[in-house]
């Protein structure tokens, strides 16, 4: 009696079955992303803060707001938007520059 | 492309458990980190193996890519920590687990690690993701965020199954969340030569893979015990003995990713 040989090597398995891991649409997704895109352009809610600014300081945002105007033609700009978009821009230079940022040098040298 | 400022994110996936994921991961992290260039490991396996692999406690973790995922408050870069490797990592531990539900309460939960990791993109040259072995929303997120996977398989019969499978999920991935996610190619690893069965699931592989049109890596990793020591010295492998065969093999294997070859 002949030995027998060794089975081939098969796998069936191999084949495909169309079977699905994310049971959901590509419209499905990308409508959730885009509630996040709109929910993070949204405008954050203001609160009301008071400093008090030297006259200077408030022509210097009146003068800012008037550049922007008519000579970059930024029509929808307000006095908040400027004080914000400054004070936001003093930190990331804070932050990042450390020492040599602006506001380290103006109030450094104020206090030495 | 590695080198601009967007970097080459590779998922290292395969649902069965024990191929080899994480060690791939690791080593080729470690030498791509060895060839000059910014890399970031980032775990997304609850296990935590690569932190293990690194000789880091995943329990005395202060935050994980767990605190990533599921909190907006934090970021990948308030996750990441440098290795003694020259490279970062982003460590996972056991709160993982957790996140496979709190992930599913998410707004387009299968992109949550893709919109975390655009802040860093910058920072690093390549970044590496090992999956777990699992289809869940862990692995989604991973190939979502990817632009190539590399598929470890051990060259053994029941290492096959699944394999249409998760090649099915990537096709699934790349109609749903990722259009532009490529097949790396498929790494055979635990490969023992003296076996029959090693030798025949190999050659079955190389001739799927040509009817399919995937690239198998030419170089396989060798069955060998060092890759089960090496975390015992909290080492990757391919820098505790660069002379071992299963080290060379592994250079290999990173060279033709540096190359851009896969």
């Amino acid at each position: 009696m002949a030995k027998s040989k060794r089975p081939a090597f098969v796998f069936p398995e191999l084949e495909s079955r169309g079977r699905r891991t994310i049971l959901r649409t590509t419209e499905e997704v990308s409508a959730e992303l885009n509630a996040l895109h709109e929910a993070e352009e949204e405008p954050k809610e203001r609160v009301k803060v008071t400093y008090r600014f030297q006259p200077e300081a408030v022509e210097a945002v009146e003068d800012i707001r008037r550049i922007l105007r008519r000579q970059h033609g930024v029509r929808k700009v307000n006095r908040e938007d400027i004080a914000q978009a400054a004070v936001l821009e003093a930190l990331r230079d804070l932050e990042s520059n450390g020492p040599s940022s602006f506001l380290a040098r103006e109030f450094g040298e104020a206090a030495s | 492309m590695a080198g601009a400022s967007q970097p080459t994110i590779i998922a290292v996936a395969n649902q069965k458990g024990g191929v080899a994921k994480t060690t791939t991961a690791v080593n080729l992290t470690a030498l791509l980190a060895l060839a000059g260039k910014r890399v970031l490991l980032v775990d997304m396996d609850p296990q935590g193996g690569c932190a293990v692999c690194l000789g880091m406690d995943t329990e005395a973790l202060e935050r994980s890519i767990y605190d990533a995922l599921v909190k907006p408050e934090v970021g990948i870069a308030d996750v990441v920590v440098p290795t003694a490797f020259d490279f970062d990592l982003a460590p996972a531990n056991i709160d993982l687990a957790g996140a496979e539900i709190e992930l599913k309460q998410a707004l387009a939960a299968e992109t949550v690690l893709q919109r975390k990791l655009k802040p860093v993109l910058d920072k690093y040259d390549y970044i590496v993701i090992d999956t777990p072995p699992s289809l869940g929303i862990l692995t989604v997120n991973s190939l979502t965020a990817a632009d190539k996977v590399l598929i470890p398989i051990s060259a053994e019969y029941m290492a096959l199954r699944g394999l249409r499978m998760l090649l099915d999920t990537l096709e699934n991935v790349r109609e749903v969340t990722n259009p532009g996610l490529k097949i790396m190619g498929i790494l055979a690893t635990r490969y023992d030569g003296r076996t029959i069965n090693s030798r025949e699931v190999y050659e079955y592989l190389r001739e799927f893979c040509e009817r399919e049109g995937l690239h198998l890596f030419p170089q396989v990793i060798k069955q060998s015990v060092r890759f089960a020591e090496a975390p015992g010295y909290q080492t990757p492998l391919v820098i505790w003995r660069k002379d071992l065969d299963g080290a060379k093999q592994y250079q290999k294997v990173a060279e033709e990713v540096i190359n851009g070859e896969v």
